[in-house]
């Protein structure tokens, strides 16, 4: 053991010789400048800051475009909100395309498949996320 | 050196744009001899060098300066360069972890001593360059830069346990890649 240790100690020795012998080496002369050229490119935090898909003010339309027609169903007059009564809405469910898809039967395994990855996909988006992130965290 | 980092750092953020040059030319030889060590390559060494500062400009803002900044660039260099080399997929090539004994390495030592400057200095930047490139980039951080285990740690993002045995591994291997690239006959008249 302490054999080993004596060991170790040259093998540090020498490994420190070597590397620190090695002297630091320079890009090419150009190098800053080429760096600064695509930057002048890149606005700062592009790529980490990210703007709401739906701002405050969507959010708060939405909000209150809900609570509106809620209160509307609940106090107003429902029949006359839906007055237009000419319209066969039976065409979305009786057509043609619908009547050939309802063929089609799916095993409930193929259901279950098709559930699971959609489910796992999912899940796997902010772990990608986290794990890039990480990369440049410390 | 001094690390007045955090100053650049925050005119950079509030739009200062031309600080970044401070950044990149204080820390662009130490970046790019590491991408050398990895990818054995000037050309692409340059290149990811390049591209490690263009990374941390975008991501400066992620900076919370727990760490020292240079910590952190090392970091995304080295990431940087992990995902080169994978791109590139070119095999390195292994070298054995052998056991030498006080005797053998003491032997290796004076025989690199007792060559001609120039020559010595040759014989080590072979032996660097057959390195392979981890050991490489945690040799440089450990003696080089002189970083803590738990600095190295961070950068490589291992624990300091792993990054001691990992040292302990890449001092054998460079005494074995020392030891092929000595003339036996050298060695053998220091022994």
């Amino acid at each position: 053991m302490h054999k080993h240790k004596h060991t170790d100690q040259h093998l540090d020795t020498l490994a420190k010789k070597m590397i620190k012998a090695d002297p630091l080496k320079s890009p090419s002369v150009d190098f800053t400048a080429t760096i600064m050229k695509q930057i002048e490119q890149v606005s700062i935090g592009e790529t980490t800051l990210y703007t709401p898909l739906i701002s405050k003010k969507g959010w708060f339309g939405i909000i209150a475009f809900l609570v509106g027609l809620s209160v509307y169903m609940i106090f107003g007059n429902v029949e006359s909100l839906f007055a237009i009564e000419a319209l066969d809405y039976t065409v979305l469910s009786n057509n043609k395309l619908v009547n050939a898809l309802s063929e089609i039967k799916f095993s409930k395994t193929l259901t279950y498949a098709i559930g699971f990855f959609g489910l796992v996909f999912f899940i796997q988006i902010p772990l990608m996320k986290s794990v890039m992130n990480k990369r440049l965290e410390l | 050196m001094t690390t007045n980092d955090q100053v650049y750092i925050d005119s950079i953020l509030n739009g200062d744009t031309n600080a970044f040059t401070v950044l990149v030319e204080r820390y662009k030889d130490l970046v790019f001899s590491l991408a050398l060590g990895m990818m054995k390559h000037t050309e692409e060494a340059e290149e990811v060098a390049q591209d490690t500062f263009i990374k941390v400009y975008k991501s400066l803002g992620k900076f919370k300066g727990d760490s020292k900044f240079s910590t952190w660039i090392y970091r995304v260099a080295y990431n940087t360069c992990l995902d080169r080399l994978k791109k590139n997929k070119r095999q390195q090539h292994t070298v054995e972890i052998n056991e030498y004994t006080e005797h053998q390495v003491k032997t290796l030592d004076n025989a690199l001593d007792h060559l001609e400057t120039k020559e010595r200095e040759e014989s080590i930047q072979e032996c660097l360059a057959l390195l392979p490139s981890n050991d490489r980039f945690i040799l440089t951080l450990f003696y080089f830069e002189e970083l803590s285990l738990e600095e190295i740690a961070k950068v490589v993002g291992l624990k300091a346990n792993h990054v001691k045995v990992k040292l302990f591994r890449s001092r054998k291997k460079l005494a074995t890649i020392l030891k092929a690239n000595l003339d036996n006959e050298i060695i053998e008249s220091y022994a």
